[in-house]
């Protein structure tokens, strides 16, 4: 009784199911068409202005909403595209969320475009994550204009994936209000950082980097002078006491920080690249790579890290430090404007170059905020406008004023706070990139491959030689994979 | 009520060309539900599957077919195992400690006076975003001023102080935030069983002079037996899609580290990621396809060791 009754539903079920399926096959198919069909009369005519009446919304400068354009270029005529239209509004996606110091500056940027220029600027401020705004856009064909985020991720995923405008144009656009070309103000090396066949797809804003950071006045009283090499390093954190270097251990990048840097130190910019890159893994059996790993495993056999740090959950080791709890830090040079608030009394914010290494190589990491131009933008002359616009003097001098940032602008002054980092730029002889572009360029390496094995190392659950063992095959087996 | 007795009693034929009709009407109805079905869940699914057969990026990437290549990948991929491993010991061992103190607080709180307040109580953890408890556990276990910590010291157990969140403890930690989670979960759809349990049957084991463990073998368990099918289903469901409170377990903000992925949790690494986009959507697609396989395996399995006779009472 019960299988009839199943059987009786069944049919009818089953029969609208194949209907359902058949409309939505249909309606699939009816989308594909109705892009195939508008094709034709784009062929067949340009938006002309004989095509008088409703053809005008292309010559207002506004943005076609109706589609109307479309049906009337049916109507006959040569091959030659439309010319675009002045875009009016630019879609930008941004890293910040609203509140930041970094926001507000933006935010004082945008408002006084949109009264100078007549374009309107529609910003989303989504926060780090901005990524997968950008990707939800882009997936649904929407326009994305502008994009403004740390350079690796940006690079990671959507520049090498070819989803990026040369901005070389901008180089010579002059900065509104002022007699000089952006060109003339973003020193090259930064542009070349990100350049794709010598043209930049990234400009930056803001310039960041890394090194050791420390209390000035906390040392002082301890007696102990800043070390420049590792060896001093170690030696001045064992005889800071305890908890002398601090680390929030469950960030995995965090602990990273010290291994690529003893491998950029030794082997020099672009070693620690290769050895990811190096399809057997061999590279990462070189003596400079033993000779980094050794150094890691000498601080973490120091006894120098805090305790429990293998356990600690951002932000608390670096609320701890700020604190009055340990001595020193590696971080990015956000650290200080992070940590203020937790500050202890007469806090002097200083930072170390990374300790050099006897026979190494001396480079300074240049990290990058800043903007991209998709080639999904639907305004990306006004997005490239705005981006020259904002590198105004006047304008971005909030980076250094309010955010505590370096900006790219070497006419701008640089924020007591972070001056060491601004004297390490300019005492360097050369960049390397954050995490010498490994992160950016392998990101699926970075995450599965490196950061694992690395956690490992720095939490002393494996020896140097094993590290090397198992991240020379890791790197063999995951390019195979390839 | 009168017409349900008549329709019963009306001949085969009537009732079924009346069916019929219901039938139909019921399709219509039916018809928009379907639809939408269709096309957020059927259809999207389809699409993970076809994708799990490509390297693809994502939008201005080619998808490049490439057969079974992603699954072999999973296979010799050390990673995707330790992901693997840590998915099944939640399920199992969380599980079994789940159910254990599931059908404890299921018998205390039978026989407390307000045991709604304390259902609701013990159900609580439930309502509140699981990120925000993931970042309270965070907290909580902290290695030195964790609230945690600082108890075992204050009441002199310095010993038993430990690395709560140190790459040992890391995942234990995490199965005992998610097993203090959904404990309530299960003490409520337990104990909804067990109110459908006759007081008297009680009553009468406990004139037999049945014990504790007696009442529970004898009357609790066979009686809530269907409940506890339907229980254990819905847990290799949670355990297996369980993301929130592992991602946000470090309290960072960012992708937790390899140590203390999951499955879903590694599909969304691979496939979306946070700063860093990895945007493997073929592989993160033959995840997902693995995690329906499993689930699919893991209830039929389920069902087929919980098949009794229901017990009618």
């Amino acid at each position: 009784m019960r299988n009839n009754k199943r059987k009786g539903i069944r049919g009818p079920l089953w029969r609208f199911l194949a209907v359902l399926l058949a409309v939505a096959m249909m309606a699939a198919a009816c989308g594909d068409d109705s892009d195939t069909t508008t094709d034709p009369p784009e062929t067949t005519a340009p938006a002309t202005d004989a095509s008088t009446g409703d053809g005008d919304t292309m010559d207002d400068g506004s943005t076609p909403d109706d589609g109307s354009t479309m049906d009337d270029s049916s109507d006959g005529g040569t091959e030659t595209p439309a010319p675009a239209p002045e875009p009016s509004t630019i879609r930008y996606f941004s890293m910040w969320n609203e509140g930041e110091p970094q926001q507000e500056v933006l935010q004082a940027s945008i408002d006084a475009f949109e009264a100078d220029t007549g374009h309107e600027v529609d910003v989303l401020w989504g926060g780090r994550e901005i990524l997968t705004s950008v990707r939800a856009a882009l997936t649904a064909g929407e326009a994305v204009d502008l994009v403004d985020l740390d350079a690796e991720p940006l690079v990671g995923a959507l520049v090498n994936t070819g989803e990026t405008q040369s901005l070389a144009g901008i180089l010579d656009m002059t900065i509104p209000g002022e007699d000089v070309t952006v060109g003339d103000v973003i020193p090259s090396a930064f542009l070349d950082a990100y350049a794709i066949d010598g043209e930049p797809h990234l400009i930056p804003h803001s310039v960041v980097s890394s090194g050791i950071h420390y209390d000035g006045s906390r040392l002082a009283e301890l007696g102990i002078d800043p070390p420049g090499t590792w060896d001093e390093f170690i030696a001045a954190a064992v005889a800071a006491g305890e908890n002398a270097v601090q680390a929030d251990g469950l960030i995995d990048f965090y602990n990273a920080y010290w291994l690529y840097w003893l491998i950029v130190r030794h082997g020099g910019p672009g070693s620690f690249h290769a050895a990811a890159s190096d399809t057997t893994g061999e590279l990462w059996r070189s003596a400079p790579m033993r000779r980094a790993v050794a150094d890691l495993v000498k601080l973490v056999e120091s006894g120098a890290l805090a305790d429990g740090y293998e356990g600690s959950s951002y932000p608390l080791a670096q609320q701890a430090w700020a604190a009055g709890d340990g001595t020193f830090m590696v971080n990015g040079t956000w650290l200080a404007s992070e940590t203020s608030s937790y500050a202890s009394p007469g806090f002097e914010y200083r930072l170390l170059s990374f300790p050099t290494v006897d026979g190494g190589t001396e480079s300074a990491e240049l990290y990058q905020i800043g903007w991209v131009v998709p080639n999904a933008a639907e305004a990306p002359e006004a997005a490239q406008q705005f981006i020259a616009y904002a590198l105004g003097r006047d304008r971005l001098a909030g980076i250094a004023d309010k955010a505590k940032n370096i900006t790219p602008r070497s006419d701008i002054g640089v924020p007591p706070e972070i001056q060491d980092a601004a004297d390490i730029f300019a005492s360097e002889p050369e960049v390397h990139r954050i995490y010498d572009g490994v992160q950016g360029d392998l990101p699926d390496y970075w995450a599965t491959v490196f950061l694992p094995l690395d956690d490992q190392l720095f939490f002393g659950q494996i020896t140097g030689d094993e590290f090397i063992e198992e991240i020379a095959s890791a790197t063999a087996e995951y390019w195979a994979n390839q | 009520m009168n017409e349900i007795v008549t329709t019963r009693l009306k001949p085969v034929s009537a009732n079924l060309s009346r069916h019929k009709g219901v039938r139909r009407h019921a399709a219509i109805f039916i018809a928009p539900a379907l639809a939408v079905y269709l096309l957020i869940v059927i259809a999207p699914s389809i699409g993970t599957l076809w994708i799990s057969f490509t390297k693809w990026k994502g939008i201005g990437d080619e998808a490049k077919f490439v057969g079974i290549d992603n699954y072999k990948q999973l296979w010799n991929n050390d990673t995707f195992r330790g992901s693997f491993g840590r998915t099944l010991t939640l399920l199992i061992a969380g599980g079994f400690v789940v159910f254990l103190f599931a059908f404890i607080f299921t018998m205390l709180i039978r026989e407390m006076r307000s045991k709604k307040l304390i259902r609701a109580i013990v159900f609580f953890p439930n309502v509140v975003p699981p990120v925000a408890l993931a970042i309270a556990w965070g907290v909580l276990l902290a290695p030195r001023n964790g609230l945690l910590n600082e108890f075992l010291e204050l009441v002199g157990l310095t010993s038993q102080t430990r690395t709560w969140l140190g790459p040992d403890l890391l995942f234990r930690s995490i199965i005992a935030g998610l097993v203090w989670i959904y404990t309530g979960f299960f003490v409520t759809i337990l104990m909804a069983g067990v109110d459908r349990i006759p007081a008297y049957y009680y009553e009468a084991a406990e004139l037999e002079g049945a014990s504790a463990r007696q009442k529970f073998t004898r009357v609790t368990l066979p009686l809530t037996w269907d409940v506890l099918s339907v229980a254990a289903v819905l847990w290799v469901i949670l355990a297996i899609k369980t993301f929130e409170f592992i991602y946000a377990f470090g309290g960072s903000g960012t992708d937790p580290s390899a140590s203390s992925w999951t499955l879903p949790v590694h599909v969304y690494v691979v496939a979306l990621g946070n700063r860093s986009p990895i945007l493997a959507l073929g592989q993160g697609s033959a995840i997902a396809v693995v995690m329906v396989a499993l689930v699919g395996a893991l209830i039929f399995l389920t069902r087929r060791v919980m098949r009794r006779a229901v017990v009618e009472f």
